[in-house]
């Protein structure tokens, strides 16, 4: 057994010193754990956040868990990860889930005005606001409206300070610590995420957002969030990430687990932009109920490697799920996304779209399930997936998985892997588009059903993103 | 005389290897309408997407001068921004692609600097005010979906706005009704100057009728075979194409 | 009461050297080709059985497949199955198996003297050395899986098919493979086409039995080599007994231009697992596949298919519908691959199931896998029961309810059957899905 572990406690670095360029900020974080996982590590982090004891079980069952669990062999090559080389708890600041800009420490403000975050809040473009760096949350605050009508939006790991029988009531039932080894890891080491509760019959209007942020070398980022809408509620919540450049690879491994009840409507939306380095493994899944509707939205051109499938479980009749993705992968990336619909109760209906595009060597891989159990009948799915490759050194796969045990349905799957036309190329270049615009334009008209689905601002962001990996690709 | 708008010399084009035009000249002035008549395959299409530079016509032989300059080496949209234009017989679709994205993209293009937003709806206003066609349409996305006659008017909307030295129409008036064709042909007339020129493609004297052409040119087998005013037209429309081919074939000289 | 036949000669053993080398004797099989079923058998024995980790084993319900207990008949004079579809007629040659003898051998004699070869593949080996030994087991190798290796160490129906260069033989050959119920039948047919040569090739299989005779086992291998340019078309018709469990292996591997059909039709047997897989290495080269079946009873019929783009040019279409009722089940696991070096590729992909009853069900899964940038590939999948606008609109002209669904359900198998090549094929696919759709439910019958 290793000797028991003394967090490395250490001052903020107030005088920050000048970001490189890519700008990860130097500053040593207030509390950082050795590399390395075990069952000290665990304990630590339940210490540093004095959480209840059944929290702390949890996790130690889960530790156990991933410990059992092989490394996935399927989706993209996760071989490369060293679970030893990587700091499972880096506490950036001594300031924790602030509720004024003014007292984020300054360095790490810096980074999200240079996101645009506060900005955004400022302008009544969110509903409330989550920033979360390295582990933890050093931002959160929401419309004092909002707050008013009884919604709770908060850290995760402040809830369950404040709130903790609504969080142990609901934490790990829609995705169980043993679901899978990136699961089972999260549930051990999580920290961080945000907390959602929306009343009965609220509805909030605009989105709430967080905002991850990676900044150390090394680490991992483990955030959990927890979404549940009462009956009638209705929330979207948007989430951004990015992580600066180093040499060795990060790891975000994400548990999120949604909730909605009869009637609610919930919309969670994500822009992931990680850099190059960071391996994204993510677990999302909601449980949608009586005449409920579940969306996902997903955003993918970051990350080394992604392997994320949002799940929607249609509980009861009249249940909706949706998944609308967008993957692009350049150099050296591998976007391996998709959606899972298990459709469990007659009369529940789903959709799922794709769009993903290959450049530069890159790889998507649409990974899909649609499972309607015996008995689910009058269930209704459709899935749609285009690819678009940009040159032959790419690749695309597609992997639409099925599962019918019911014949009273309508279930259907289309695909289609095509490069840029000629025909649109020249049109578009008889008009004096040159080549690379008029790409680029093909392109954006590819990614535009999904482009449409999201909030003004986030649109604008994801084209933006697509044009820059674009121009890092063509020229 | 000055320099002419556009000069085809001893113009060669083949498909995949198989020539099509086969030893075709014309000089188009500023301020003319011509138009190039001719039977089904007699190389009117292949002209026409040559001329504008499509990947799949090859040239092999002879040159196309435009104001001065050779530009059968030219890529597509060079041609175009420097002031050629190619209303499509058969325009494609461009699913997802806003009609008004496009057509600002092609503005600022054709202007070689970006257009300002306000300047852009003017001129777009305008422009669809002159042609009837309701604002709604360019908030689709480019060609998609579209009926024959709207893909024409598409056409017809972007030949004024991008305002075009030269023109070149491939049969615009093929699958028109009567209206659609007098706005079609409207559209032609108002972009009509001094300055800029006109190359009507069509099989029909029909469009004729309503844009009144300078030169009237026979084309067959890849060549231009008779040329003359716009009565040609008339005696192609009263007698067909067979008698006044079988004339130029024996002889007259052309 | 099962009856059982006087047998001439019984193998009623573990796959072995004694069992190897008996049956390499009976069938008079010259010494290289006893070696390489040794050799064979050697893999076989090296190999394990397909577990559930590998993908395209996943969804096999391989509980009760006699994977050790089998006998392997070789019988004289015995009577093709009463089930076995016939397809004659109009054929130019044609070849019988059963119960591992061959019991009928027939050629167009001006075929024959053109140098095409139809012949039970021991005699071709004995006859042809250098031919057969250049070709068997290159397309599907002996350890491609256990299956093949136990069918190349222990085949007792073989045949070869040889077209010269440029030859083209205008009626179909035919292969029939029959045996009793309880019996198991392992097969090999090797197809040769030499430059521009075209032939269409049929093969009926069936046996007599319930589903309470004896259970067995049957694989059958099929190789098809496609040089340059050859047209070939090969349709094959299962009808097994209840109590089979049938697997087929069938893989083609075609040169510049080449053309392949290659069809499945499946109404028999409590499993049928049939892989057919595709190499598309020449350019311009295209394959059509096409599957069809009726599902019943607790039937399930598996298709995996691979469609290996690595030609420039080339093109290959995969179509499969099928219709199951009762408990039935369908999966398809279907890859279309394009190498990197197989641009300007075209590959397609559709599987639609039709579910009747409850208790049916499908999961059909097109894959893609693509490395190269200008192709055009699609895939789709449906799993729905009859569009019940389609009944109505049958209804509001007169027709009731059953015969309504019935011609809904026949039109939808149409679409499949009519590509099937000969039209005493066409026909008599359209009879076996008739009776099929037919049969009473096994809980309702009257039957043994």
């Amino acid at each position: 057994m290793p000797a028991a572990i003394k967090p490395d406690v250490q001052k903020p670095d107030i005088k920050k010193e000048a970001y490189e360029y890519g700008f990860h900020d130097k500053a040593a974080a207030a509390v950082k754990l050795p590399k390395g996982l075990n069952s000290d590590v665990v304990n630590t982090i339940s210490d540093l956040k004095s959480e209840p004891a059944w929290m702390r079980e949890l996790r130690l069952r889960a530790l156990h868990y991933f410990e059992q669990r092989p490394m996935p062999e399927w989706g993209g090559d996760v071989g490369a990860i060293d679970f030893n080389d990587i700091h499972y708890f880096v506490r950036a600041s001594d300031e924790r889930d602030e509720e004024s800009w003014d007292d984020v420490p300054e360095y790490i403000k810096n980074t999200y005005d240079k996101l645009g975050i506060p900005e955004a809040e400022k302008k009544g473009l969110l509903a409330g606001v989550g920033a979360q760096y390295d582990s933890e949350v050093v931002y959160h605050n929401i419309r004092k409206d909002l707050e008013a009508q009884g919604v709770v939006f908060l850290s995760t790991d402040q809830a369950l300070q404040d709130h903790e029988d609504l969080v142990r009531e609901h934490f790990s039932t829609i995705i169980p610590p043993n679901d899978n080894k990136f699961a089972a890891l999260n549930t051990a080491v999580w920290s961080g995420g945000s907390f959602i509760w929306v009343p009965e019959g609220v509805k909030v209007d605009i989105p709430l957002q967080a905002y991850f942020r990676i900044n150390s070398e090394d680490m991992g980022q483990f955030e959990r969030t927890l979404i549940i809408a009462e009956p009638g509620a209705e929330v979207h919540y948007v989430e951004g990430c990015t992580a600066p450049i180093y040499s060795s690879d990060s790891l975000h491994s994400a548990v999120v687990e949604i909730i909605a009840k009869k009637g609610a409507n919930v919309r969670y939306t994500t822009i992931q932009n990680w850099s190059n380095n960071v391996y994204n493994l993510v677990t999302k899944r909601a449980a949608a109920y009586e005449g409920a509707v579940m969306s996902w939205i997903d955003g993918n051109l970051g990350s080394k490697l992604t392997m994320k499938y949002p799940a929607v479980y249609l509980m009861e009749p009249g249940a909706h799920g949706e998944v609308l993705s967008v993957a692009f992968a350049g150099q050296g990336q591998h976007q391996d996304a998709g959606a899972k619909m298990v459709h469990g109760a007659p009369h529940t209906s789903s959709v799922i779209t794709s769009k993903s595009l290959a450049i530069d060597g890159g790889r998507t891989s649409y990974r899909g399930l649609v499972k309607v159990y015996e008995g689910a009948a009058g269930c209704r799915s459709n899935v749609r997936c285009d690819a678009l490759m940009l040159d032959d050194q790419s690749r695309s796969d597609t992997y639409p998985y099925m599962e019918i045990d019911e014949n009273r349905v309508d279930i259907g799957h289309e695909a289609t892997v095509s490069k840029v036309g000629e025909e649109k190329l020249f049109y578009l270049m008889s008009r004096g588009l040159t080549e690379s615009e008029a790409t680029k334009m093909i392109v954006n008209g590819f990614v535009e059903p999904i482009i449409k689905e999201l909030p003004m601002e986030y649109a604008v962001e994801l084209n933006r993103l697509v044009e820059l990996q674009m121009d890092g690709a063509i020229g | 005389m000055p320099e002419p708008l556009l000069a085809i010399e001893d113009l060669h084009i083949a498909v995949e290897d198989k020539p099509i035009v086969r030893g075709l000249s014309l000089l188009i002035h500023a301020g003319e309408v011509h138009a190039i008549m001719g039977p089904n395959g007699s190389g009117k299409s292949t002209l026409a997407n040559a001329l504008m530079g499509h990947p799949r016509y090859t040239i092999t032989g002879g040159s196309v001068r435009y104001k001065g300059d050779e530009v059968i080496h030219w890529s597509p949209d060079e041609r175009a921004r420097a002031g050629m234009f190619l209303a499509f017989q058969y325009p494609t679709d461009v699913p997802g692609v806003s009609m008004i994205n496009f057509l600002r993209r092609a503005a600022s293009a054709r202007r070689g600097s970006e257009i300002p937003v306000r300047e852009f709806r003017q001129q777009l206003g305008t422009v669809l005010e002159r042609l009837h066609i309701d604002e709604q349409f360019v908030r689709r996305y480019v060609n998609d979906g579209f009926s024959g006659g709207e893909k024409k008017r598409a056409e017809i909307l972007q030949l004024g706005l991008l305002q075009p030295e030269l023109a070149i129409m491939d049969e615009t008036d093929s699958g028109l009704d009567i209206d659609a064709l007098r706005i079609v042909a409207q559209g032609i007339n108002a972009t009509r100057r001094d300055s800029n020129a006109t190359l009507l493609i069509t099989h029909y004297q029909r469009m004729l009728n309503y844009v009144t052409p300078d030169f009237v040119h026979v084309l067959a087998a890849g060549r231009i075979v008779v040329s003359g005013d716009a009565t040609l037209a008339h005696r192609l429309e009263a007698e067909g194409y067979d008698p006044i081919l079988t004339e130029a074939t024996e002889g007259a000289p052309a | 009461m099962v009856h059982a036949p006087a047998l001439d000669q019984r193998l009623t053993v573990a796959p072995s050297r004694d069992a190897v080398e008996a049956l390499a004797a009976t069938l008079d099989e010259p010494g290289w080709l006893r070696d390489h079923r040794l050799s064979a058998l050697a893999t076989f024995e090296s190999l394990s059985w397909p577990s559930a980790d590998e993908e395209e084993w996943r969804r096999t319900p391989m509980d009760g497949v006699p994977l050790e207990d089998w006998e392997l008949p070789h019988e004289e004079n015995t009577d093709p199955p009463a089930t076995l579809a016939p397809l004659g007629g109009d054929e130019a040659g044609l070849l019988s198996h059963s119960n591992g003898s061959t019991t009928e051998q027939a050629l167009d004699e001006a075929l024959a003297a053109q140098g095409v070869l139809l012949l039970p593949l021991s005699q071709a080996a004995r006859e042809y050395e250098a031919l057969v030994r250049a070709h068997l087991n290159t397309v599907t190798p002996t350890g491609y899986d256990r299956f093949t290796a136990l069918g190349a160490a222990l085949w007792s129906q073989g045949l070869f098919c040889y077209l010269p260069r440029g030859l083209t033989v205008e009626q179909p050959l035919l292969h029939y493979l029959g045996k009793r119920a309880g019996a198991s039948a392992l097969g090999h047919t090797l197809v040769v086409a030499e430059a521009g040569s075209t032939a269409t090739l049929i093969e009926s299989c069936a046996s007599d039995g319930t589903s309470t005779s004896a259970p067995s086992l049957t694989h059958h291998t099929i190789e098809l080599a496609l040089d340059t340019a050859a047209r070939v078309q090969l349709a094959r018709v299962q009808h097994w007994d209840p109590a089979t469990t049938a697997f087929l292996t069938a893989r083609a591997r075609l040169g510049r231009d080449a053309n392949l059909l290659l069809a499945s039709v499946d109404f028999g047997a409590r499993l049928s697992k049939e892989r057919l897989e595709i190499d598309l290495s020449g350019s311009g080269s295209h394959a059509d596949l096409l599957g069809l079946f009726v599902g019943r009873d607790a039937q399930h019929i598996e298709h995996n298919t691979r469609q290996n783009h690595s030609g420039v040019g080339g093109s290959s279409d995969l179509l499969i519908k099928g219709a199951l009722d009762d408990q039935a089940a369908a999966v398809q696991y279907g890859v279309i691959k394009i190498l990197p070096e197989g641009q300007k590729t075209a590959g397609f992909q559709t599987m639609r199931n039709l579910l009747l009853s409850e208790g049916a069900s499908a999961d059909p899964i097109p894959v893609l896998e693509i490395e190269a940038d200008d192709v055009q590939c699609s895939h789709a999948a449906a799993v729905g029961p009859v569009d019940p606008d389609h009944i109505f609109y049958l209804q509001s002209r007169g027709i009731p309810p059953e015969p309504a669904e019935r011609m809904v359900v026949q039109g939808f198998l149409e679409i499949v059957a009519q590509r099937l090549p000969g039209q005493h094929l066409r026909e008599a696919v359209a009879h076996l899905i008739e009776a099929k759709l037919d049969t009473p439910r096994a809980s309702e019958g009257t039957g043994p």
